[in-house]
């Protein structure tokens, strides 16, 4: 009974925190969401690209040079893009299912989690997986490849 | 009651502004105030072709809430940009620097595919560490732009307020600063128009210098593809990309995944041409491979600038 006057004396008054906690709480669980990702930054200029041509979605197992380069993998359901999306570049060739680029291709930046997405398939009797990625690109940017060929 | 009715308006407050500017959803033109205009304003600058203006009021960075004729300006200029489906469909051919239901349809349509390229994205990037001695340039906001435009380059290794960014050999932005040590905004020299490689030097060091750049004279008309989505071809087959910009000779196009194709011609300057080579993409997909094709970016750059992106589809 108590707590039922108590309510209807200061009912605006808890509405009021009920409405801002709700709203505080919403953007501290995004933040918390981005971490739980594991949303992870890297960096490097784009050695090569490998098709992942036994992935049922497409998949791209792409190996970055430096500063903060390694092997990720970008799917195209999962990897969005922000800036210009040219992972290819204008200087590179195929040798087999992987675009290489000689001397180097284009910046590819970004973010990427450990949490999230399947490995690259190559195909094969029977299929075979490449080596694991550091993770999977949330989002990227790249730069545009080479404007000429008189680097 | 009177206390009661202030007390739920404040509390309203914070709700009305956690709304997104960016819900763009009123008429706006000449004389108009608001968040809205604002965001029109950076929208607007994201693209150096309907920048509102050079520097000042309104410029990028600088965007303000008034609705100004610099703004009408910028707008008339984005609305004939995209004359198919802002103007023609109403029955204009000429802008009207108003932000009308069409126009609003068309940026929020843009503002939520993921073709956004504005440089505030270029800062929600998560720090990138690097070790002593290196700098990195890996890109800039744009790819060409007159004297005097604030573009922003990104990378990593930057320096507080000691950085030299070169345009070629001969000519430097001097004394740039960095906030987060990955990013650079500055203004285009004063330069000759032309093809600049781009550098950064520092106290760490010195960059790499493949990043490039086009300066241009903000007069001649910069290539521009009218059909984005070139459809699907397959190899062998000329494709033939219709615009405007492109010069009589000494135009390229680049071609993401194939390669360069330099000194390009175009009789009429309305359309260019190449030929998808035989070895383009040769890979072969498992049949339970959902897509059995590549999309391809294509841009065409002459001594004016570059192109936005037209799209193909190779199909395997």
């Amino acid at each position: 009974m108590k707590a039922l006057s108590f309510v209807k004396k200061y009912k605006i008054l808890l509405i009021a925190i009920f409405l801002v906690a709700a709203t505080v709480g919403t953007l501290v669980f995004q933040a918390k969401k981005s971490e739980a990702l594991g949303m992870l930054g890297f960096g490097g200029y784009v050695a090569s690209v490998t098709v992942c041509t036994c992935s049922t979605l497409p998949t791209y197992y792409v190996s970055l040079g430096p500063p903060t380069g390694g092997e990720f993998l970008l799917t195209e359901a999962l990897s969005e893009p922000f800036q210009y999306y040219d992972i290819w570049g204008t200087n590179g060739s195929f040798e087999g299912d992987t675009w290489v680029n000689t001397p180097s291709g284009p910046w590819l930046v970004g973010s990427y989690s450990t949490g999230v997405g399947a490995g690259c398939m190559m195909l094969g009797e029977p299929c075979y997986s490449m080596p694991p990625a550091m993770g999977t690109i949330l989002q990227y940017g790249t730069s545009l490849g080479a404007a000429t060929t008189n680097i | 009651m009177k206390r009661y009715v202030v007390f739920l308006a404040i509390l309203c407050f914070p709700f009305a502004a956690l709304g997104a500017t960016n819900d763009f959803t009123r008429t706006l033109f000449v004389g108009t105030h608001g968040e809205d205009v604002r965001a029109l304003q950076k929208f607007l600058n994201s693209d150096a072709q309907t920048r509102v203006a050079e520097t000042g009021a309104g410029s990028l960075g600088n965007e303000t809430d008034y609705f100004g004729s610099a703004t009408k300006r910028a707008l008339i200029k984005f609305q004939e940009k995209y004359r198919n489906e802002v103007l023609i469909p109403v029955g204009l051919t000429s802008g009207t620097g108003v932000f009308g239901p069409k126009t609003r349809e068309k940026i929020s349509a843009l503002l939520t595919s993921s073709q956004k390229t504005d440089a505030t994205a270029l800062k929600e990037i998560p720090q990138i560490t690097t070790e002593q001695g290196k700098v990195y340039l890996m890109f800039p906001s744009q790819y060409s732009g007159k004297a005097g435009t604030m573009i922003t380059v990104l990378g990593a290794g930057f320096t507080t307020n000691d950085n030299t960014i070169y345009f070629g050999t001969k000519h430097a932005v001097i004394k740039a600063s960095s906030q987060s040590g990955q990013s650079i905004t500055f203004k285009i020299p004063e330069i000759p128009k032309g093809l600049y490689n781009l550098s950064v030097k520092n106290a760490r060091g010195e960059s790499n210098k493949e990043q490039w750049f086009i300066v241009t004279d903000g007069v001649s008309p910069e290539p521009k593809i009218e059909k984005t989505e070139l459809g699907t071809v397959s190899r062998g087959d000329t494709v033939v990309i219709h615009g405007s910009g492109f010069l009589k000779n000494n135009n390229t196009i680049m071609v993401s995944g194939i390669g360069l194709f330099e000194n390009v011609s175009s009789a009429d300057g309305t359309s260019v041409s190449f030929v998808v080579p035989q070895n383009a993409f040769p890979v072969k997909f498992s049949p339970k491979a959902t897509k059995q094709s590549f999309s391809i970016s294509i841009r065409v750059l002459n001594e004016n600038g570059v192109s936005n992106m037209g799209k193909l589809n190779l199909a395997l």
